[in-house]
């Protein structure tokens, strides 16, 4: 498959009569984006929109998904398959995406709440969210809506205003595209038969209510790992559901931009050869952790992989599904590198992970979810400021009278994101 | 009869399995114990200990689904749980007491949630 990525970088965002984009802003009729996710969805009350742009004294919260405007402009199928497009297979011809603007989403969906965006201050260096034109979509429902209904609405008008945004950027020319192509298996093995042939063994958090993620608009806890084209993600084939653990959830944007498939891509043809990846589940039971993690290593084995990426989504029993694919494919004589977070206590003193295993031998953490921070007050809070003192990774007492936070670094979106997608790192050079 | 169980300290588990649930009144940290002795006793777990990202520390209920059949002691199982029994140790202790009537329906309905996961993939060997 062949998709070429038009970026058309936005610069700044502001309210106007009609949506469109114009030298690199992204101007949005807010009564028309409100109407569009709403969409024909009698479940929803109200939908309110916000700007925020990095720098500012803004605080987002608690929020639920960040998805990123993208429109598919030539090839086969449309964004988001499964929810608001069709079921075709996506991943190949144009796509165009405003680089630079997001839709986060914000809901009261249960009484515990998750993730923070602060666009300014020691938060926002925790948060790549902090960096992006964030329009804010504050979904209501109507009242009684139980919490698995409320999900799937705050879910799906996030997705529909990402779909309305991106449309704006259908017929204008990007600022740069670039190419990313995997072939069939026989051809792309063929077209560099001296390099390593690497996989990707992509985890999805799969455990039911507030931790569900879809491929192609399925539960993927119904699925049996399988075979993905890496270009698909880029197309939104991966939708994430997931709500809890917002420093290492994987919000929809960071399907999207996998740092994981981009820079395997930036090395394909060079230093390796990208065969593909296998999406595969993270299941409540031990038997569903056990057939996923052989079906994830047999369908590696078969691809004739020599290396592999693993990474993880998610905290606590996701560490048994690493361990499990790690061991299987290691088994195999086929080398792994994982890729995971940290829960190390607030010292980072304790055990990380609540699984191991010696054949676990190349890791890349993500961070200590653990570690402590102290958000300072905002001037605009947008979302449902009084949930902060129930938000994971708090206690009681984390808010402050004068509006401040303490809490663990685990509150803030994407602070340890198992996929690499942050602002802080160390990189080689 | 069933030969699986639950240990569970969430009431809309015992309401929705009462067959099979032995209710405990206490915290996620007892229903942990609980489903140590049981595995101590040679009954093997079926769901993970850690299920969901909800950090134990932070939700009050916790359900766990293990096998009825006393057998051999499953070292994997005492694995599992004792380094589920580590986390929570490791994790500050919250008031979860002080919730809300609200916080703690919502609580349980996604721990009912992650129970339900397990109990719509229970192996072919259990039975209600």
């Amino acid at each position: 498959m062949r998709l070429e990525i038009g970026s058309i970088f936005i610069r700044d965002v502001q309210f106007a009569d009609a949506t469109a984009v114009k030298d690199g802003v992204l101007y949005v009729d807010r009564a028309a984006l409100a109407a569009a996710a709403a969409g024909e969805d009698e479940r929803i009350k109200s939908v309110e929109v916000f700007l925020a742009r990095p720098g500012e004294s803004v605080r987002i919260l608690p929020v639920k998904d960040v998805v990123e405007p993208r429109v598919k402009v030539a090839g086969p199928g449309g964004i988001f398959p499964g929810f608001t497009s069709n079921v075709e297979q996506v991943g190949s011809g144009r796509t165009h995406v405003l680089k630079g603007a997001a839709v986060v989403t914000t809901g009261k969906i249960v009484g515990f709440q998750e993730g923070i965006i602060d666009m300014q201050g020691p938060g926002a260096e925790y948060t790549p969210f902090s960096k992006t034109y964030n329009v804010v979509v504050k979904v209501e429902p109507i009242d009684s809506l139980k919490q698995h209904e409320h999900e799937v609405v705050v879910r799906l008008a996030g997705l529909r205003a990402a779909k309305y945004l991106g449309e704006a950027g259908r017929d204008v020319e990007p600022d740069e595209v670039r190419v990313y192509e995997t072939k069939p298996l026989l051809e792309q093995v063929a077209e560099y038969p001296n390099l390593p042939k690497v996989a990707y063994v992509y985890m999805l958090q799969t455990q039911g209510l507030l931790h569900n993620t879809y491929y192609y608009g399925v539960d993927v806890k119904q699925i049996v790992p399988t075979f993905m084209y890496p270009t698909e993600a880029m197309d939104g084939a991966i939708v994430s559901g997931n709500c809890v653990s917002a420093c290492d959830k994987n919000p929809t944007y960071v399907h999207l931009n996998s740092p994981v498939i981009e820079d395997l891509y930036a090395q394909h043809g060079k230093t390796i050869n990208f065969i593909g990846c296998v999406v595969t589940n993270e299941n409540v039971t031990l038997m569903d952790k056990e057939r996923s993690s052989n079906m994830a290593a047999k369908l590696i084995g078969f691809l004739g992989a020599d290396a592999v990426i693993i990474s993880e989504e998610g905290f606590g029993n996701p560490d048994a599904d690493l361990v499990m694919n790690c061991n299987k494919i290691e088994k195999q004589g086929i080398k792994t590198v994982l890729i995971t977070d940290e829960y190390a206590g607030q010292d980072g003193a304790s055990q990380s992970l609540a699984d191991s295993t010696p054949l676990g031998n190349a890791c890349v953490t993500a961070g200590n979810a653990n570690e402590v921070v102290t958000l300072p007050p905002m001037e605009q809070v947008y979302g449902y400021p009084e949930v902060a003192n129930v938000i994971a990774g708090g206690w009681d007492g984390s808010l402050a009278a004068d509006g401040s936070i303490t809490a663990e670094i685990q509150v803030i979106t994407g602070a340890t994101n198992e996929l690499g997608f942050h602002k802080l790192t160390a990189r080689g050079i | 009869m069933a030969n699986f169980f639950i240990v569970s300290n969430n009431p809309l588990a015992a309401e929705k399995y009462a067959a099979q649930t032995q209710l405990l009144t206490g915290s996620p940290a007892e229903v942990y114990r609980a489903a140590r002795d049981a595995v101590h006793r040679g009954s093997r777990l079926i769901s993970h200990p850690l299920a969901g990202s909800v950090k134990p520390n932070e939700t009050p209920y916790r359900s766990i689904v293990l096998s009825a059949a006393g057998g051999v002691l499953d070292f994997r199982s005492l694995q599992l749980i004792e380094d589920a029994i580590l986390v929570l140790k490791k994790l500050p202790q919250r008031h979860t007491e002080q919730y809300t009537p609200a916080m703690h329906a919502d609580y349980q309905v996604i721990d009912l949630d992650l129970l339900d996961s397990a109990i719509a993939a229970l192996p072919a060997e259990f039975h209600f």
